[in-house]
């Protein structure tokens, strides 16, 4: 079976990445590891960063920095869970694509070719009710969605 | 094990330093630690089903089937205050009767789903009663031990294109702290 995990970097997600690793181990398929990265929250982030510290000259700076960083952070999560399914023997993949996270979520879980979802309950944050990601996210994939805490 | 352990101590004890142990006190909640990077087990489902859940997708019955052995609690609750209305308006015999109805229905509909899973390997367990839909699943999930919650997004009531999740599925999955499968 194929099982799409969607990965934010959060705690949360990798969990989710854990459970779906201990699926495919049993069933055999394949993980794929997915993320989106939307620029307008290294933008978000820049502005307020330079917001607070007084210095709005650099926050291009800033979001370049941030965005840079994001992409790396990401892809460092990646690499550890791809050589975690490694050590057990899962067939894993990962992709990160660019742009707005509903949709980007959306085009790819619903492109009829998983059995399951899974995702973290929260966002980096860790502060983020669910109730918004239900009706925006879940509700809206086709497959079954399993959501872990 | 030792990959988390390396990220945390590349990621973290660098920039850290002397403060790492504070720091991964402070924010353990954003961290997934070495000890808690271990695959799950599963080993016991909560299943509540209603009329409104709907069809289980193939892909629920094969997630499932990746628990072999694993207990399945298959429930079905009428909802109390549905029955109680019933019988305000319409007298204790017409509510009687419904119950009588509501629980041929959930019999037969409990049985296909437990045929169902008992062919996967699963262990099954059914049960009935008259409650609310949504505490009774948050109770049973806190008190009864469940690894897993498996809901229909319909379940307790019906669904559109601009309200996908039913309010008592809202209800419940913002409660439960264990995992949940929503179909």
């Amino acid at each position: 079976m194929k099982v799409l995990v969607l990965i934010d970097g959060s705690k949360w997600s990798q969990k989710a990445a854990l459970h779906a690793i201990a699926i495919v181990k049993r069933k055999g398929g394949k993980v794929i590891l997915f993320s989106v990265l939307d620029r307008r929250e290294a933008k978000a982030m820049a502005f307020n960063l330079g917001l607070v510290s007084e210095n709005l000259k650099d926050v291009q700076k800033f979001e370049e920095t941030i965005w840079r960083d994001m992409k790396k952070s990401i892809r460092n999560i990646m690499v550890n869970l791809l050589e975690f399914c490694q050590k057990q023997n899962v067939n894993c993949s990962f992709r990160v694509v660019e742009g707005p996270t509903r949709e980007k979520i959306l085009e790819e879980a619903n492109s009829g070719q998983y059995s399951l979802v899974v995702m973290g309950a929260y966002g980096r944050s860790g502060k983020t009710r669910i109730g918004s990601l239900l009706e925006d996210v879940v509700g809206l994939i086709e497959p079954p969605v399993m959501i872990v805490r | 094990m030792d990959i988390f352990t390396r990220l945390i101590q590349k990621k973290f004890r660098g920039i850290a330093g002397e403060r790492y142990e504070e720091v991964l006190r402070r924010y353990r909640e954003f961290l997934l630690l070495p000890e808690e990077f271990v695959l799950p087990e599963i080993s016991s489902v909560l299943m509540p089903i209603d009329r409104f859940s709907g069809e289980i997708p193939e892909g629920v019955y094969e997630t499932l089937s990746a628990y072999p052995g694993a207990s399945v609690t298959v429930v079905y609750i009428s909802e109390r205050k549905t029955l109680e209305i019933i019988e305000q308006t319409l007298g204790r015999e017409e509510a009687e009767k419904l119950r009588k109805a509501k629980l041929e229905f959930a019999k037969k509909l409990s049985e296909e789903i437990a045929s169902r899973l008992e062919k996967l390997g699963l262990r099954v367990e059914r049960k009935y009663f008259i409650g609310s839909k949504s505490d009774d699943v948050i109770t049973m999930m806190e008190e009864g031990d469940f690894d897993l919650l498996v809901v229909s997004r319909s379940y307790g009531s019906e669904v559109s294109r601009t309200s996908p999740v039913s309010p008592v599925v809202m209800k419940i999955v913002q409660h439960v702290v264990k995992p949940a499968m929503v179909y």
